[in-house]
């Protein structure tokens, strides 16, 4: 990618990443308006995205959060307090700030008049405001001045001044007082042969500053790790202030060679001595004391972590899936050629591939913490809407999965939230009625549970009505009025298409376009859903996924010369059958331990020619609370298989989900249980009919 | 003038006219070099400081035409003309 290209893209990530940071810091205030700690990051953040926005040149960015800023700086202060509609207006504009990201030129007209409109919004907003702004008391400023130097020596692309060093110069001076002194050592005196496009110029900037460490390093966020950024502490208090120090800099300033941290501690402390001997009842211990600590910070020490494109890392998280597959080859033929040597190195690199799919795989785990946020907004909105009391509560959301299963699956949860507020949650009056708190509960948890990731969302609404569903049911010819249909069996009914018990359509939900869409999304990626609900009580929907979609724990079989892969999260038991013969086609019943049990013959469905051994495997898979038995003619044993999509041709293939490349090179075929026992459990409900 | 003739002769005026294009620079009768910009990034900026060093290696004046407003924020970046 043009480097340039790649600073823009990171600056659109980090800004949309502080942006819904912004969004969780406002909810938080939301709840604890007190909370200053809260307040004044928000405010440092809003300061951060105005400072970048104005350096990539994205005025329509940095001018918004100028307005939003001074919002904030006057709730800091305690000029304004903060109510409903700060809350409101700010949701607003963490809103536009999203679609700014999108449009940061406003190159859509859409997009400009949308900023027009939020600016005079806001402006008359803060107006309105003023005449209530309480008068500026005195501020006493608690955090202490603190004099810093910073070397900055930026390093650009070759291809663009859009990221403009220049800018953060100015940003620093906002801080406080700055001076800043070049430092063109390495800037050629100007000739034929100069370079205009070399950057060579770098500076020392000493500012007396209120702001911290952290505050300053945020200042250069949006450089690199080539540029070299070292903050060092000179002393506590204004030295800027002091005529020698000052004056001190000045001559510094007019040589363009810069000046060193350590030139400018050995000066401050020549200062404090000054200080100390004017004062002739100063003590010994005093007098000597220690130059302030020194800290020096480079970019790359400042931050542990580095941010990568998605497509570099499923690149590597490709490779060393080719990589599992080589090793288990060169473990398979170090066993056959029996070379103890060849079969040490085999054991040592299939140890190391190990360690290093371990690691490349937890590369692309990120916490479901970060979708607390747009769940908490929805939650809020959904219930501001309707009128509704709702707190929204979380646990485990340290829990980390794939990152692309959280971008899959994220709808779906979207959906089921809506159902709570708009279904599950009762209005105020209602609650009080039925003897319940004003306020529900919506209940977000997430715990990690074998190779899977378990995620609940629970309210303690109405719960489902049973009745209600099986008379909807009965009237979409989904069940007969006679039919004995357990609990378990009605909820289920609900992941059906198109079915809704809602009584009327809102914008919210009630269309029943949504619980099959939830299923159909986490069945895509091996997933599965359940409903629990007691009525009046609440419901809760249980959702298992996959930690990771490029691993499965299966079960090897193999039906003559094809070998086949059964998820182990289906696996319930396993059996062996002696000389199994049908009576009939329709005979496909097996009974095991005193319970019927459809048997799937794997031969016929792959149409496999070869002969069946007397002695034949049936494992037993449980899906929906529907059990069946696979027949094959060997199990294998278990086998971590690493998964590779069967391409476009091979995609209507309805009871594979995939394969994996063996060991020995052949190919296992994944089956698809879930698809296989649903189609089977239709086929049968049409025989019956 | 045979200063002025000199500085000619080190900072090539050929060079001078492939100068960024915020910039125009010329020779002035007193042989002072005369910079036009009217606004400046860091690449402009960088080149003011090497205009500057070749000049007082040379004992040569530089002078800039600009807004009161570039020659402030040029002072706070440290370089004055």
């Amino acid at each position: 990618m043009n480097p340039l290209k790649n600073q823009l893209q990171n600056f659109l990530e980090e800004a949309l990443e502080i942006v819904e940071v912004i969004e969780k810091e406002i909810l938080q205030l939301e709840v604890n308006s007190n909370n200053e700690s809260v307040l004044h990051s928000l405010f440092r953040n809003m300061h951060t995205l105005k400072g970048s926005g104005g350096m990539f040149g994205f005025t329509s960015i940095s001018e918004y959060a100028h307005m939003f800023e001074n919002i904030y700086d006057s709730l800091r202060n305690k000029q304004l307090e903060l109510d409903e509609s700060i809350i409101a207006v700010s949701l607003e504009s963490v809103d536009h700030f999203r679609a700014l990201l999108k449009d940061p030129q406003l190159k859509n007209k859409k997009t400009q008049t949308k900023h027009d409109g939020m600016k005079s919004k806001l402006s008359s907003w803060v107006e309105l405001r003023e005449t209530s702004i309480k008068p500026t008391i005195q501020q006493v400023e608690t955090k202490p001045v603190h004099t810093w130097h910073i070397h900055f020596k930026p390093v650009l692309s070759q291809s663009g001044m859009d990221l403009d060093p220049i800018s953060v110069l100015e940003e620093l001076k906002s801080l406080g007082t700055c001076v800043i002194v070049p430092n063109s050592a390495l800037v050629e005196p100007y000739n034929e042969f100069f370079q205009y496009e070399k950057l060579d110029i770098a500076w020392d900037i000493i500012l007396s500053t209120r702001a911290t460490m952290d505050e300053l390093q945020s200042v250069f966020l949006f450089f690199g790790e080539e540029s070299l950024i070292e903050i060092n502490a000179v002393g506590d208090g204004d030295y800027l202030a002091d005529v020698y120090f000052s004056k001190f800099v000045q001559s510094k300033a007019e040589l363009l060679m810069g000046v060193s941290a350590y030139e400018l501690m050995e000066m401050a402390n020549s200062i404090q001595l000054k200080k100390a001997t004017s004062r002739a009842a100063k003590t010994e211990t005093e007098r000597n004391r220690e130059a302030p600590a020194k800290t020096i910070v480079s970019k790359s020490d400042a931050s542990n972590s580095i941010r990568v494109e998605t497509q570099k890392v499923d690149l590597l998280l490709s490779l060393v899936s080719e990589l599992v597959t080589a090793q288990a080859r060169l473990s398979l033929y170090s066993e056959v050629l029996d070379n103890p040597e060849i079969v040490e190195v085999a054991e040592d690199i299939e140890k190391i591939t190990r360690r290093l799919r371990e690691n490349a795989f937890s590369i692309s785990m990120v916490p479901i913490s970060t979708m607390e946020t747009r769940y908490k907004r929805l939650i809020r909105d959904l219930a501001t809407k309707e009128e509704k009391l709702i707190s929204f509560r979380t646990e485990g959301l340290d829990t980390e999965i794939d990152k692309s299963l959280i971008e899959q699956i994220s709808p779906a949860l979207l959906h089921v939230f809506r159902n709570s507020v708009d279904h599950g949650i009762e209005t105020p009056e209602k609650r009080k009625e039925q003897g319940k708190p004003e306020s529900g509960e919506i209940v977000f948890r997430a715990y990690y549970s074998g190779s899977h990731v378990v995620m609940e969302i629970s309210d303690d609404g109405n719960g489902l009505n049973l009745e209600k569903i099986k008379a909807k049911a009965i009237k979409k010819g989904l069940i007969k009025t006679e039919q004995k249909v357990s609990e378990a069996e009605l909820m289920d009914l609900l992941f059906h298409p198109g079915f809704s018990t809602a009584d009327k359509v809102t914008d919210v939900s009630g269309r029943g376009v949504g619980m099959d869409v939830v299923r159909t999304t986490f069945n895509k990626i091996r997933g599965e859903v359940f409903i629990e609900s007691k009525k009046g009580f609440g419901t809760k929907i249980i959702m298992h996924l996959p930690l990771t979609l490029s691993i499965l724990d299966g079960l090897l079989v193999s039906v003559g010369s094809q070998k086949f892969i059964i998820p182990l999260q289906f696996l319930d038991k396993c059996f062996e059958v002696t000389n199994f013969k049908k009576k009939d086609a329709n005979d496909d019943i097996i009974v095991i331990e005193n319970e019927q049990i459809p048997v799937i013959d794997l031969r016929e469905i792959a149409s496999i020619d070869e002969e069946r051994p007397v002695i034949s495997s049936l494992p037993i898979v449980m899906y929906n609370n529907t059990k069946v038995g696979f027949l094959v003619d060997k199990i294998i044993g278990e086998h971590q298989a690493v998964i590779k999509s069967l391409g476009k041709i091979f995609q209507s293939v309805k009871a594979v989900s995939g394969a994996s490349i063996l060991g020995d090179g052949e190919i296992a075929l994944i089956l698809d249980v879930n698809k296989i026992i649903s189609d089977y459990t239709a086929n049968q409900q049409t025989m019956e009919v | 003038m045979e200063t002025g003739t000199a500085t000619l002769d080190i900072l090539n005026i050929q060079a001078m006219e492939t100068l960024l294009p915020q910039m125009e620079a010329s020779l002035s009768e007193n042989g002072k070099i005369e910079i036009t910009c009217e606004s400046f990034d860091v690449y402009g900026y960088q080149l003011l400081i090497s205009l500057k060093k070749a000049a007082q290696n040379n004992g040569v004046h530089v002078k800039l035409n600009t807004s009161g407003q570039v020659k402030e924020q040029l002072k706070f970046l440290g370089i004055e003309f």
